[in-house]
């Protein structure tokens, strides 16, 4: 149990909300799923495929 | 409180890998408000539903689609974490008060569970889930509709309303248009199902309702009346 967490309620407007979306991190990880979600139809029924892509994307998105 | 409608979709090899990459997905089939066609808020629940959530994303004027929705969600990527997100999008609702037919922005909740949220919610609750909102917007009220398939065909409250609800739905043509109105919502609900079958590699998918034993197959029965 994570009692420690607090929760941050981030509102435009906000410094720590402009600041992600002025992050060259938040840019790319937008792109990388933009990217990911543009893969062309076989990608969607090749399952192999699919899901070594999926988790290649996550690990993009983490490496941001 | 009116019972809520339910949409639950599991996915085959799911994982902590694998959920926000196709919850991106799950989010781009969602048939989203002409009007208000983006996504409104993103909370961050770990643990369960009674904790206070890890964040509140506000993004009403930003014009969100999926890409921006999962980039701020996997900042907090854990297997203890469900991922909510508020949008909106058209049913047609009848207005009992004033018996009037309305196609207007409805909430819809979109949801991710991590296998280890909520002591495994998403067994029985789907890795992906939406709360489509209110039931009777594709059953329609008091089991007017397909009532051999209803759970309660005939209960009534008695209630002034609703007598004057039934008096207006005793006319033919009002009752044939209060069928021809909730198809609509079901006929969209339906096509989205199928939408989400074909953009992920979907092992199950349900539809439930609170107040339904059998949600599915009233709506089978709903849109098979003539």
């Amino acid at each position: 149990m994570r009692f420690w967490r607090s929760a941050d309620a981030f509102k435009p407007g906000q410094a720590r909300f402009e600041e992600f979306f002025h992050e060259g991190a938040a840019t790319d990880r937008i792109e990388a799923v933009r990217g990911w979600l543009s893969a062309d139809e076989k990608l969607r029924w090749d399952l192999q495929r699919y899901f070594a892509d999926g988790k290649n994307l996550t690990k993009r998105l983490l490496a941001c | 409180m009116a019972n809520h409608a339910y949409l639950r979709v599991w996915t085959r090899d799911f994982s902590l890998e694998t959920m926000l990459a196709e919850f991106a997905r799950f989010l781009t089939t969602a048939p989203l408000s002409a009007t208000q066609n983006s996504f409104t808020e993103l909370i961050v629940q770990a643990v369960d539903a009674t904790e206070i959530p890890v964040a509140e994303w506000d993004l009403r004027p930003l014009k969100m689609g999926p890409a921006e929705v999962t980039a701020m969600a996997v900042q907090h990527l854990n297997a203890d974490t469900a991922y909510l997100v508020n949008a909106k999008w058209d049913l047609w609702g009848f207005d009992i008060e004033n018996l009037k037919w309305q196609h207007k922005p409805e909430p819809l909740v979109l949801a991710c569970h991590g296998l280890q949220y909520d002591d495994g919610l998403a067994a029985n609750s789907g890795h992906f889930a939406a709360d489509l909102g209110f039931e009777h917007f594709f059953t329609g009220h008091g089991g007017l509709l397909a009532p051999g398939a209803a759970s309660n065909p005939f209960n009534s409250s008695g209630h002034p309303i609703e007598h004057t609800f039934r008096q207006w739905m005793a006319t033919r043509s009002n009752l044939k248009e209060y069928h021809a109105k909730t198809r609509e919502n079901i006929q969209q609900l339906f096509q989205w199902v199928e939408a989400v079958e074909r953009a992920l590699p979907v092992e199950r998918s349900e539809l439930w309702s609170e107040g339904e034993e059998n949600f599915e197959a009233r709506l089978d029965a709903i849109l098979a009346q003539r």
